[in-house]
């Protein structure tokens, strides 16, 4: 094997390692601890770039191991699957310092960054799986390592969440392995492959229609796509750094990202769309889209309704690769990147709120941009970017699927996303006006820290950062090095152009 | 820096300054906000012109900054107005806010400069939603319904101009024409308060401080016509007789409503939703963007000079402010509408029509503005008031320059002041007769509550009850006692089918064998 082979290793094991070592840590080791956490990300940051460049250069990185008799444990770097590592490793980064700010001093944080360190590995090697077989397994693990952040608390609230997250996650990986095992009977071969590997094969399309369908609703648990959402609006009971991870990094991200591969690699996007199956999937996703911001709307809890804005988000990834054009996919791949960005803000500053002035509804949000301008400011980014307007990264990705839309002729998209753009608006601008507009109350909820205004640096800085990288990458949408460039080279290599 | 960027920098710094030093003193802030607003101003007098390409910005890449002769007099505008605005703002103890001020100035003067449409989008969202929370950081709370309203329309205007831009982007071919032309009116008349989406202004003016009024009297429609100039193409005459109708349909409207209002700002509400409809009636139609310019700098700076004359005491200055505000108002109108609809006499008749009641309605909102007490007054406004009028007489200077004004251009005038005093006679301040403000609003809120209402329910009742039977039924996929319950279930059902199925069927036959006998 040559060292390239080693690298896609090299960069599960900057989590992996730090996260087992992690979990022997006692409490009192912080800085240790920190160390460990945030010299792993930055090393995983570091093997993302030289990965880049290669990737971009046409270098291949591919280790195979064989997992089972015809089939290899096979984690491959391609640009897709370096998209959603680089979206995990920088927001790791930054969850990692918010985390580190939000438990100090609570209980059990070894088990937590220990798992958490593990929740990034599965995420980092689901997204460079080599075949549906690798994927289904990071897949797996993704749900196990999850659950002990979801029932951190380990409130009676907390684990009924917990009980049916696994419910559904499980329920999940039970019919991607169906699909999986189902789809191998008939091919022999589970490797992904640009445009595919299926199309080929002459098999009856009314059996890769079911197969289809089958592996979408595995990966669809994940991906909250309706009906089968329930567990993220209940997750929420979780702190809210895995509240950001599970919306903005891992979980949901994890079961979109499984919809681009089987859409992409494993039926080919052009097959896809001959077989019939993209556009009954544009309308789930559409009715995902409309069902999650109506639902926001009604939520005064804020991580509830930014969880049901989740659901609605999220879609939008789906839709673009439902609609089964070059331009639409650039725009659902790229908001997975800005979504993230997005979203994680808004979760930071929900935690912040929370933290410092004990607010956790929209109806008591109430001139909190005068105690906490910073916080709210970087809310308000990235909700103006949720909403899809210039001149944030929310809007080049709603640009790009509209376009994409009248692109195939689908003129509904633009439509669609227009009503979602209205929805959003709904929810996101009563909380910006309350919070900058309305009159503070006497006295906040809780005062954790008396006498300070916002929160700490650490609380603070990674929403600052995230907020304003939603919104270079919005202002310079189309500079060399961007998300949008990126998925641009992804675009063309999916569809052979 | 270039000093094309500094225009929307310089204001947005001064913001950054605010937010990282709250608590600041009012009069401080004031200043920092006049200083930055006289920035345009110079610029727009003393720069030469010139264009800043700004490539990678947002998603088409071909954005730029462009100081020509159609971006001077939006510059000269907006850095009037918010000098104004600024200026009254420091010697108050309410009124507007200083980073919301700013925020609006610098995407006002990123609105006067910009070329590429998704830039022109963008500044434009940015003047609405910034003149919104101008509004907002008003201590009275009267604001919330117009304001409510003003979002709605910004809301629907914004995304009517995203489906403008991906249409045209989509289909460059095509280019913006016909019924994408449409669209873009629509959105343009939505975010202008012209009429019939002036349902906000009015009650608006009634509502804000004096330096927020300043800025809402003006630039909304500027704004609008502005971002028009940019993406509207060149040829517009499709449009033409519709938004001569328009115009004239938001002409009569608005005068019917101002002439019955009581309260000075409410006419002037009215006032500049005429100046608006005159606007939409000969704006997109002026072949040159430049003229157009100096018909909106002329007409939107009289109506924003009327919240300051309120403040200027009775005397010879306020006089001379009335008399030049009225006169430049009407020429500048009479103007734009003859120069427009030379061709057609009927048409010209229509256009001139609503030049008339646009410069009616200014005339009744000037005579029903009492001048202040002799304490209340401010010497500052006398001042402002003339320099206010002068900026809007150069507006008709240059528009005169650009073509020679004739009959055409002066005979509307003594008839729409006059009709105004007529009007004023007939029903003076403080009647009780008064049309609400509203207009629209009242029915519309209620539509859209009734809409919420029963989503509302929707979402919190039947809903959550249909998620909570799939929850049930997906956890008892894991629990035993509910498997074994089910088997219990389906095995009853199983051993219950044959015997009931061969009871009915010995009924049956029963009754078979009955029927027979």
């Amino acid at each position: 094997m040559t060292p390239n082979a080693w690298l896609p290793v090299a960069i599960l094991a900057s989590s992996l390692l730090p996260g087992l070592v992690i979990f022997t840590l006692p409490e009192k080791a912080v800085v240790l601890r920190t160390t460990l956490n945030l010299g792993g990300a930055i090393v995983k940051i570091l093997l993302l770039v030289l990965m880049m460049v290669g990737v971009f250069h046409g270098v291949v990185f591919e280790f195979r191991v064989p997992l089972v008799p015809g089939i290899d444990f096979a984690l491959h770097a391609d640009a897709l699957s370096l998209l959603f590592v680089n979206l995990s490793a920088v927001l790791w980064l930054a969850t990692t310092i918010y985390a580190i700010g939000y438990l100090e001093g609570s209980p059990h944080r070894s088990r937590f960054f220990g798992y958490f360190s593990l929740c990034v590995t599965a995420t980092v090697g689901l997204a460079m799986a080599g075949n549906l077989l690798t994927f289904l397994v990071f897949y797996e693990a993704l749900t196990l390592t999850t659950y002990p952040l979801v029932v951190h608390r380990e409130s009676e609230v907390a684990r009924r969440a917990g009980r049916l997250y696994l419910t559904y996650t499980l329920l999940g990986g039970v019919l991607l392995l169906t699909g999986t095992v189902w789809l191998y009977s008939l091919t022999g071969t589970l490797e992904f492959v640009d445009r595919g590997f299926v199309s080929e094969l002459g098999l009856d399309p009314a059996v890769l229609r079911a197969i289809f369908a089958v592996l979408i609703l595995g990966v669809g648990v994940k991906a909250a796509l309706v009906p089968l959402h329930g567990w993220l609006p209940r997750a929420m009971v979780a702190p809210a750094p895995v509240s950001a991870l599970l919306h903005a990094v891992a979980v949901v991200k994890a079961g979109a990202f499984g919809i681009v591969r089987i859409v992409y690699d494993v039926f080919g996007v052009e097959f896809s769309a001959a077989l019939g199956v993209t556009l009954p999937l544009a309308i789930l996703a559409a009715i995902t889209i409309v069902y999650g911001s109506v639902r926001a709307l009604f939520q005064d809890n804020l991580k509830r309704r930014l969880a049901f804005s989740t659901v609605s988000q999220v879609s939008y990834i789906t839709l673009g690769v439902a609609i089964a054009g070059p331009i639409a996919t650039i725009g659902g791949l790229v908001h997975l990147v800005h979504q993230g960005f997005m979203k994680i803000t808004l979760f930071f500053c929900a935690g912040n709120y929370a933290e410092a002035a004990g607010v956790h509804k929209v109806s008591e949000l109430a001139g909190i941009g005068r105690r906490m301008p910073w916080t709210t400011a970087a809310f308000t980014l990235a909700a103006v970017g949720m909403i899809g307007l210039p001149p944030m990264a929310g809007f080049v990705s709603k640009w790009f699927l509209a376009l994409g839309g009248l692109e195939v002729h689908q003129n509904w998209v633009p439509l669609l996303l227009l009503g979602s753009s209205v929805l959003n608006a709904a929810y996101f601008l009563p909380i910006i006006r309350t919070a900058w507009f309305d009159p503070p109350p006497d006295h906040w909820p809780v005062e954790a820290r008396p006498g300070r205004l916002e929160a700490p640096l650490a609380l603070l800085a990674p929403p600052l950062a995230t907020a304003a990288a939603a919104l270079l990458w919005g202002l310079f949408a189309t500079v060399p090095g961007t998300p949008l460039d990126w998925v641009q080279l992804i675009a063309a290599r999916k569809y052979g152009q | 820096m270039n000093i094309l960027i500094a225009l929307p920098g310089l204001p947005l710094l001064a913001a950054l300054w605010f937010a990282l030093v709250p608590g600041g003193d009012r009069r401080a802030a004031g200043w920092v906000t006049a200083l930055a607003a006289l920035f345009p101003v110079a610029t727009a007098t003393l720069v030469q012109s010139q264009r800043l390409e700004i490539p990678h910005l947002l998603v088409r890449g071909s954005s730029a900054l462009v100081l020509d002769d159609a971006a001077r007099p939006a510059l000269l505008l907006f850095g009037a107005l918010w000098l104004a605005a600024a200026l009254v703002a420091r010697s108050r103890s309410s009124g507007p806010a200083a980073i919301p001020m700013l925020l609006a100035l610098s995407g006002a003067s990123t609105l006067a400069l910009a070329d590429g449409r998704p830039l022109v989008y963008a500044s434009m969202l940015a003047t609405g939603y910034g003149l919104y929370a101008m509004m907002a950081s008003e201590s009275d709370a009267d604001w919330r319904r117009p304001a409510r309203a003003l979002i709605v329309l910004l809301i629907a205007s914004d995304l009517l101009v995203f489906e403008v831009l991906l249409h045209a982007a989509a289909y460059p071919e095509h280019g913006i024409s016909g019924g994408v032309l449409t669209v873009l009116m629509i959105a343009i008349v939505l975010r202008s308060g012209a009429p019939p989406a002036h349902v906000w202004l009015p009650p608006a003016l009634a509502a804000v401080s004096t330096p927020t009024a300043i800025v809402l009297a003006g630039v909304p429609a500027a704004a609008a016509f502005v971002g028009a100039g940019r993406l509207l193409p060149a040829e517009v005459s499709g449009i033409a007789g519709a938004c001569l109708g328009l115009g004239l349909a938001g002409a009569l409207w608005a005068s019917a409503a101002g002439i019955a209002q009581s309260t000075p700002r409410a006419t002037l509400g009215y006032a500049s939703a005429a100046s608006a409809a005159l606007l939409l009636a000969t704006v997109p139609l002026t072949a040159d963007p430049a003229a157009a310019a100096w018909t909106t700098l002329a007409l939107m700076g009289c109506c924003a000079t009327l919240p300051v004359i309120a403040g200027q005491h009775d005397g010879p200055a306020r006089n001379a402010a009335i008399t030049l505000t009225l006169l430049i108002h009407g020429f500048a109108g009479a103007h734009a509408a003859a120069g427009t609809w030379a061709g057609t006499t009927a048409a010209g008749l229509a256009a001139a029509a609503v030049a008339v009641l646009a410069t009616l309605l200014l005339t009744l909102a000037v005579r029903r503005t009492s001048p202040p007490r002799r304490d209340d007054g401010s010497v500052e406004a006398s001042t402002m008031a003339i320099a206010m009028a002068g900026l809007a007489a150069t507006g008709l200077a240059f528009l005169w320059r650009a073509s020679l004004p004739g009959f055409a251009s002066f005979w509307p005038v003594p008839i729409g002041i006059t009709l105004g005093l007529v009007f004023y006679r007939w029903h003076p301040q403080g009647t009780s007769l008064r049309v609400p403000p509203g207009d629209l609003l009242v029915p519309a809120e209620r539509t859209l509550a009734r809409l919420i209402t029963v989503t509302a329910t929707q979402c919190r009742q039947r809903l959550p009850r249909m998620r909570d039977r799939l929850q049930q039924s997906l956890l008892s996929a894991w629990r035993g006692d509910a498997w074994a319950a089910r088997i219990a279930r389906l095995e009853y059902l199983l051993r219950a089918w044959p015997t009931t199925g061969v009871l009915v069927l010995l009924v049956a036959i029963a009754v078979a064998l009955l029927v027979m006998r």
